[in-house]
């Protein structure tokens, strides 16, 4: 972000705080229904101050860092075997086209049941939502490969594993990326939901916990930081890979 | 008919470097088999620049594949050096028509890709690659990616990529078939010029009779489905050639282009018929 609109947007942020503490000083609901902005704030404030949010985001990202991992290595296999084989594409390829449109929170109680209400339980939602979205892009970005690229890099006598490794990843790398990322995004929706049900010392459980003392500032304070968590990662993360790929392929910049 | 080495280049007592042997292709589409071509033999002398020209459908490009080895005859061989291609290598570097450049690298490292294939280390790599970024005068665009540079550019960049591998053979499939023709008419002029310094083997496919006369020191015509050696023509004309306005070459030009007629007619006929089934 330009430092203009950095300030553009700190201005409308401002706006919208406080917006939400004009509605919420007007006194048309109680607070324990319609928090307002000095409530959330203050609840944010001993959430920081007793470590317990610095807890929860550390034991939600390190399930999430391991179901990522695990989801990319299954993905990336599952990938490059369908690529490979039309057979594959044809069964295996729509097996998981079929999979991948279940809501990733629909394999939760299946987990369960399966593994009670544990840490595995949370791990396989997480890796059931992010790999069939990454499985999906592996293959279908390497199969979309340009015949081009390939009859060219084979003529300059690239064959086998450098093949893949210096022209079929790299061009299929756009359309990988973008997979990875919603599969990433699945996988923290997965995530979330899988710790509200148990007690996880997540992000997630926080937020129930939240709702059993029915305290609806640390609720709201909860839902902003798992939302600054993602906004942080995508950002970080996913926008700068894919800027990057945008300015190296000459996709055209994207929308600020 | 069969293509025989012509009198004129037997006599300089060159060898092969290519042998096309009886090559073969055909596809398989939905209503049947479609030959593609039908026992071609061609030989392409140590340093000759042949040019091959025929109707679109006449199996050029297919023919240019079989000696990259990026596919393979049904019946027939090819040889390089009396051995037999088996697969694509190094030795037989494609330029496609359109830049088949990749996006996610530099000039620079396009050109290095082959390169660094063939195992040069990366400083020497880096330096030959310049070179020949200088050869088509792009050394300024050496750290642009490949969107940034204009389709010329970008067939510069492909031709001097090409190079680099200093195959034993080149293989040109239309290279300037997308190029506006005054960036046409100066790569003719440069590419005569490289061709002259290197002495480089060249098999350039083109649908377009006058670059293959002003290019080549012979002319291969094909057939129309199947393509079938129909006619070669010796052009013996001193270079750099102009791209047009030279009476000698022109003359050859339309004496191809009216074999070139009949083929277009067959093409036609059978276009229609094709259109009314």
């Amino acid at each position: 972000m330009t430092g203009e609109s950095s300030l553009t947007f700190l201005v409308f942020c401002l706006g919208a705080v406080l917006l939400w503490h004009a509605v919420a000083a007007a006194g048309f609901w109680p607070d324990y229904v319609f928090p307002s902005p000095t409530g959330v704030f203050s609840a944010l404030v001993h959430g920081i101050d007793d470590e317990s949010f610095l807890h929860g985001t550390i034991a939600s990202l390190k399930r999430m860092a391991m179901g990522f991992f695990i989801a990319l290595a299954i993905g990336i296999i599952l990938g490059l075997a369908i690529s490979q084989s039309r057979h594959l594409e044809r069964t295996l390829g729509t097996v998981v086209l079929g999979v991948q449109t279940l809501p990733s929170i629909c394999w939760l109680p299946l987990a369960v049941l399966w593994f009670g209400l544990s840490d595995k339980a949370i791990l396989f939602v997480v890796v059931a939502g992010a790999v069939g979205s990454i499985t999906m892009a592996i293959s279908s970005g390497i199969s979309n490969v340009p015949p081009i690229f390939i009859n060219a890099a084979r003529s300059m006598g690239a064959k086998g594993p450098a093949l893949y490794y210096e022209v079929v990843f790299p061009a299929a790398l756009p359309t990988i990326v973008a997979g990875v990322r919603q599969g990433w995004s699945f996988a923290w929706r997965s995530l979330m939901a899988g710790e509200l049900i148990y007690v996880s010392a997540g992000l997630g459980q926080l937020l129930q916990v939240g709702r059993e003392l029915n305290d609806i500032n640390q609720v709201v304070a909860v839902m902003l930081v798992i939302m600054s968590i993602g906004f942080l990662i995508e950002r970080l993360f996913f926008t700068s890979i894919e800027m990057d790929i945008r300015k190296k392929w000459g996709l055209g910049a994207k929308k600020a | 008919m069969k293509a025989k080495v012509s009198g004129k280049a037997a006599r300089e007592g060159r060898a092969a470097k290519i042998s096309i042997r009886g090559v073969s292709k055909e596809f398989l589409m939905k209503d049947g088999k479609l030959s593609a071509l039908d026992g071609i033999d061609i030989d392409v002398l140590e340093g000759e620049f042949l040019c091959v020209v025929g109707p679109s459908g006449c199996g050029k490009s297919t023919l240019l594949s079989i000696i990259a080895g990026l596919e393979k005859p049904d019946r027939g061989r090819v040889l390089l050096d009396g051995n037999e291609v088996r697969g694509p290598g190094p030795d037989r570097v494609v330029m496609f028509q359109e830049s088949a450049l990749f996006p996610w690298l530099t000039a620079v490292q396009n050109i290095e890709f082959g390169l660094k294939m063939k195992g040069v280390d990366a400083k020497e790599r880096r330096l030959l690659a310049l070179k020949f970024l200088k050869l088509v005068s792009l050394e300024r665009f050496q750290n642009s990616f490949v969107h940034e540079l204009s389709g010329g550019m970008k067939q510069r960049v492909a031709l001097a990529r090409a190079l680099a591998m200093e195959p034993e053979v080149l293989l040109m499939d239309e290279p300037f078939a997308a190029l506006d023709a005054q960036s046409r008419d100066q790569f003719h002029f440069e590419l005569q010029q490289i061709w002259m310094k290197t002495g480089q083997t060249i098999v350039f496919v083109t649908h377009n009779v006058s670059e293959a006369v002003c290019l080549g020191d012979r002319v291969v015509l094909l057939t129309y489905r199947p393509g079938k050696v129909k006619k070669e023509f010796l052009v013996d004309y001193p270079r750099p050639r102009e791209s047009r306005g030279v009476p000698k070459l022109a003359a050859i030009a339309s004496r191809i282009l009216s074999e070139l007629k009949v083929e277009f007619e067959r093409y036609m006929k059978e276009a229609l018929h094709d259109g009314r089934e």
